[in-house]
């Protein structure tokens, strides 16, 4: 592999006048403070990003994976519809201030879209990104990334990680930044910048920082022989009396979870059947219709529908893909209305396993 | 197929719902030139109300035992019966009546109930097959967009029936209910309006009726764990929807009680 691989430290300042720079020649996709929430938003005048942000509502991964999406347009002509390509605009943009989890839960969603499958919209649309990552220090409630490998610093977790998942890291290193450069496109980010090698005082100050962080974890996630655990115990009773007792449908866990990559299929039509967009739009494991084909509804109870939402993340996509579908970001459970929190459920069914 | 037929029946509501359908063919003009309108009350003259029809919009709520015989003959001149708007597909706001005993309500309206022939009231599925939903209050312009192409093409509409949740997400709003503790209906409810009130930091509260089979027995017990009192919550389930199975499994129970129950309680 031809990544370079180097480091330098800038101050504060120098960060600031980096990210103008980057302005210039990019659309600067951060994390930006909205009222009592934080969202990756294009930074304009007046915007700052959020260094001590926990969590996004809505992931990086989603961010290039938006909700809806046009794939391919009919349009009439005098010999009937004739098929063509939408190509995704063209946009040079920096997905700037991404937490591990996350790198690391685009490059899980890429297990599914640049996989042995390519999607070729995901691809374009990806081709328009470069990535600047920010280990992580501002742990949340609900955060758990050390117990599953995926945070708070970012690093190699199940065969993915860096050189792959980010052209540029940062650190916090109080009052300055570790600035680590991966491959060719990290080092042209950083042209231009006066920065200065770093010390081995510094990188002493990154490895504290990152074992300060560690402690500060208030959940966990037993991962010991997950899989297995959760296959075993398929007709567990909390499947019916979470799913029944407590989940709504309502889908907010799986749209907010950086992995979940399920869509549909729509079909907008102009009144006068001149153009026909085929769209596809996010859809859910826990909407009642995503299991309905010819003849029923294969998972049409709530039941079946959480077993599949948590076993999906924990069990069978170690199966399918060869890592969990889970980074351990906590969205999910922070945005379910009634707290349903997968972490539990897995504790649950293995303090029951092992009272037996 | 030539022309659709189209015929428009209202029965119990505003008229909301076709003030919206006049002011969407009035906008999309392309509608006019590609139907041919048979009848309707508000929009001709005509008096063939007997169709036949390809398609019968049916706005409104059965409150009169008259509507409903004359809503069986529109099923049997009809093609396609559509439901209209959230009195015809879920009672709507009219069904709020039913939960106390008729006579009760009618007394409180009326002073002289002697010309009064209503019944409780009723959404349209109720009495006859229903082909298809357009959902809202008013009625919502994406699935009446999707039931206008559905007829041009003589295809089964794909309207949307997930729940406001869904829209809310996509555009990526932080939830009411955890973030300021507002008893928000869009798990329950279904969508089509793109969540037009948590976007604007409302609470919604389910004027498109109930996504088919919404968990509200899991919802209402959330209101109760934020301190939402038990009456409040019943309103929230019988302001719109109230005769539906979703709604009727919260907000009945309340109805058994006041009119004093089948055991009395
Ligand atoms: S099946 Fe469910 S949990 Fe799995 S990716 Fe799809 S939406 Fe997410
Ligand atoms: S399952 Fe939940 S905690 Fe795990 S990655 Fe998805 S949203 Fe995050
Ligand atoms: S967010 Fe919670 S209530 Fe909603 S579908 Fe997911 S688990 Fe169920
Ligand atoms: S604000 Fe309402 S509609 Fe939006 S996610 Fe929360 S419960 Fe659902
Ligand atoms: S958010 Fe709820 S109350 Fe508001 S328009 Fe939509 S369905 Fe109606």
């Amino acid at each position: 592999m031809t990544d370079q691989v180097s480091a330098r430290v800038a101050s504060v300042e120098q960060t600031a006048e980096w990210i103008e720079l980057l302005r210039r020649d990019y659309e600067v996709v951060a994390p930006v403070k909205t009222g009592k929430t934080t969202s990756f938003r294009p930074l304009a005048e007046g915007l700052e990003v959020d260094w001590d942000y926990t969590i996004t509502t809505i992931p990086a991964s989603k961010t290039i994976y938006s909700p809806q999406e046009t794939l391919v347009r009919f349009a009439r002509t005098e010999e009937g519809y004739r098929a063509e390509e939408v190509v995704p605009e063209k946009r040079k943009r920096i997905l700037f201030g991404v937490h591990p989890c996350d790198l690391h839960g685009t490059l899980v969603l890429e297990r599914t879209f640049l996989g042995e499958m390519k999607d070729a919209n995901y691809a374009s649309l990806r081709a328009n990104y470069l990535i600047v990552g920010l280990n992580c220090q501002s742990i949340g409630e609900k955060c758990f990334c050390a117990s599953v490998g995926t945070g708070p610093f970012y690093g190699y977790w199940m065969g993915q990680g860096p050189p792959q998942g980010c052209d540029v890291l940062l650190t916090d290193l109080g009052g300055r930044f570790l600035v680590e450069t991966f491959g060719v496109n990290g080092v042209r980010l950083l042209a231009g910048v006066e920065a200065s090698p770093p010390t081995p005082d510094d990188i002493g100050e990154k490895l504290k920082r990152e074992a300060a962080a560690k402690e500060r974890f208030r959940k966990s996630l037993d991962t010991r022989d997950l899989p297995s655990l959760l296959r075993r115990n398929l007709n567990h009773p909390t499947w019916r009396i979470t799913g029944e007792g407590r989940c709504l449908s309502c889908t907010n866990c799986t749209m907010v979870c950086p992995t979940c990559f399920c869509y549909d299929i729509w079909e907008r039509v102009g009144l006068d059947l001149s153009v026909i967009e085929r769209i596809r739009v996010w859809d859910s494991c826990q909407d009642e219709r995503f299991a309905e084909v010819h003849g029923g509804n294969f998972r049409s109870t709530r039941e079946a529908r959480l077993r599949q939402f948590v076993c999906h993340k924990l069990s069978y996509w170690v199966e399918q893909f060869g890592c969990y579908g889970c980074v351990g970001c906590g969205r999910c459970m922070t945005w379910c209305p009634t707290g349903i929190d997968l972490a539990e459920i897995a504790a649950e069914i293995r303090a029951d396993e092992e009272r037996k | 197929m030539g022309k659709p037929r189209i015929g428009i029946f209202k029965y119990s509501c505003c008229a909301g719902c076709q003030f919206q359908l006049i002011y969407f063919i009035r906008h999309v003009a392309e509608i006019l030139g590609a139907i041919d309108l048979v009848y309707g009350k508000m929009e001709t003259e005509s008096d063939a109300e007997d169709g036949p029809f390809d398609l019968a919009l049916i706005e409104g709520a059965i409150t009169e035992a008259e509507q409903a015989d004359q809503l069986k003959r529109v099923r049997r001149n009809s093609k396609y019966l559509v439901a209209f708007g959230s009195c015809a597909t879920n009672g709507g706001i009219p069904a709020m009546k039913n939960i106390q005993p008729e006579l009760q309500i009618e007394t409180r309206v009326y002073q002289d109930i002697s010309r009064i022939h209503s019944v409780k009231t009723h959404p349209i599925y109720e009495y006859v097959k229903v082909d298809a939903q357009v959902r809202g209050c008013p009625a919502g312009e994406r699935d009446l967009y999707e039931l206008v192409i559905s007829l041009l093409l003589d295809r089964k509409p794909n309207m949307v029936e997930h729940c406001v949740c869904v829209e809310c997400k996509m555009k990526g709003n932080p939830c009411l209910l955890l973030t300021e503790n507002l008893p928000c209906m869009g798990p329950v409810t279904n969508a089509g309006c793109g969540a037009l009130c948590p976007s604007n930091g409302r609470a919604c509260y389910s004027c498109w009726g109930p996504m088919s089979n919404a968990n509200s027995m899991a919802l209402a017990q959330k209101f109760e764990d934020m301190g939402l009192p038990p009456d409040e919550i019943i309103r929230r389930f019988s302001l719109f929807g109230f005769p539906t199975y979703e709604f009727h499994m919260v907000a009945g129970e309340e109805a058994a009680r006041s009119s004093g129950g089948v055991f009395g309680r």
